[in-house]
């Protein structure tokens, strides 16, 4: 079971986007819960007026206290676009302001402001003729597997052949989000909408994983041989600062020109008032 | 100066205690102040001259106000400030800002 279930827009996917800048603030009411690891869930938000979103752009989420204190966080969008709905998936960061209320204890019906969508930079379409048909390699540290995934959904909800390969690093079996929409989604490589998925485990591998665990090294990321120009690939990073800085370090001693390299980092910071 | 962001985010003020994000990040603090998307703004440094995405400044965010900084100097680019008196925006650390020809796709 994915989130999919409690989040899916009609069942032919189309949907009109016309994605704008959103620069105000929006009420949006949680009407759906999954939860995707152990410490993290997906939730759904009715926002009547969402216009669409292009996947890999996200929210800022503020929540506001009675006395009038007010936290503001980003969250990916975890969705392809639907009508007056968008999804998050959110990391419970144990000292965290705001993901404790997100992740453990905001129930159906509560509400928060949100405004979006956010960003045109960090974004993966399928069939944009600006990115081309050559390969897409997506790697995600954590919790950045969540606008990854979302690329990935509408790459297979549009029926895109762009051969396309997801390295998710996470530390423990625990950790993975997503683990069986990952898995049906890498079964059969033949398959419209398939790709290829390595799961890089940096501290405990589940039983029958060929890699011992460790940090993502430069073999990795190797492109699968099929592909023809795998320097051409359209790279995405997401995942924290750190992560970031060590991907692109390998992406650099790849040979991959930084150009090609898009990152979107996310961290425990966040902007309170 | 007039401005009231008075406290610079780190590195040299050293008040900003969390992690460095990106412009990805800031993207919702400046979307409410200019036309366009921010993110696929190519910035250039004052500093030191360097080119890059907006989405791929260092973005410092839990101070009074949000700072972005050059990811190869790391010389101050932009500040957005929200004070009682109005948004303040200071952009003095770049020497230009190149918007795409065709308003991106957000």
């Amino acid at each position: 079971m994915t989130d999919t279930n409690t989040t899916e827009g009609p069942a032919d996917g189309s949907v009109e986007v016309t994605p704008s800048v959103g620069n105000h603030w929006r009420k949006a009411t949680l009407i759906g819960l999954h939860s995707q690891s152990w410490h993290s869930r997906t939730l759904a938000l009715c926002v009547p007026g969402w216009t669409g979103h292009l996947p890999g752009q996200h929210v800022d989420v503020r929540l506001t206290a009675a006395d009038g204190y007010s936290a503001q966080r980003s969250y990916s969008l975890a969705e392809p676009a639907t009508p007056d709905c968008v999804a998050v998936t959110v990391d419970l960061l144990p000292h965290g302001e705001v993901s404790p209320y997100l992740a453990e204890i905001m129930e159906i019906g509560d509400e928060l402001d949100l405004r979006g969508p956010i960003g045109g930079w960090f974004v993966w379409e399928p069939g944009d003729p600006s990115i081309g048909d050559g390969p897409v390699l997506l790697i995600a540290g954590g919790s950045g597997v969540v606008p990854l995934v979302t690329m990935l959904r509408a790459r297979k909800r549009a029926g895109d052949s762009t051969p396309t390969m997801l390295v998710y690093s996470l530390r423990g079996p625990r950790d993975l989000m997503y683990g069986p929409e990952l898995e049906e989604m890498s079964a059969d490589l033949s398959a419209p909408g398939s790709a290829e998925v390595r799961l890089i485990y940096t501290r405990k591998v589940p039983d029958g994983h060929p890699r011992p665990a460790s940090h993502l090294a430069v073999e990795d990321i190797q492109p699968p041989s099929a592909w023809p120009e795998p320097l051409a690939a359209r790279v995405y990073v997401c995942g924290s600062s750190g992560f970031v800085d060590h991907a692109t370090g390998l992406l650099r001693k790849a040979g991959y020109p930084d150009d090609r390299i898009r990152t979107e980092r996310f961290g425990p910071t966040g902007v309170d008032r | 100066m007039t401005s009231d962001l008075s406290t610079p985010a780190a590195p040299d003020g050293g008040t900003e205690s969390g992690a460095v994000l990106d412009g990805n990040a800031a993207a919702g603090e400046f979307a409410g102040i200019l036309a366009n998307d921010p993110t696929t703004v190519t910035v250039r440094c004052g500093s030191c001259g360097a080119t890059q995405a907006f989405g791929q400044l260092q973005a410092y965010l839990g101070g009074p106000g949000t700072v972005l900084r050059c990811r190869e100097c790391e010389a101050m680019v932009a500040r957005v400030a929200r004070t009682p008196r109005g948004t303040w925006l200071d952009i003095s650390g770049s020497s230009s800002w190149l918007f795409l020809p065709t308003p991106g796709p957000a």
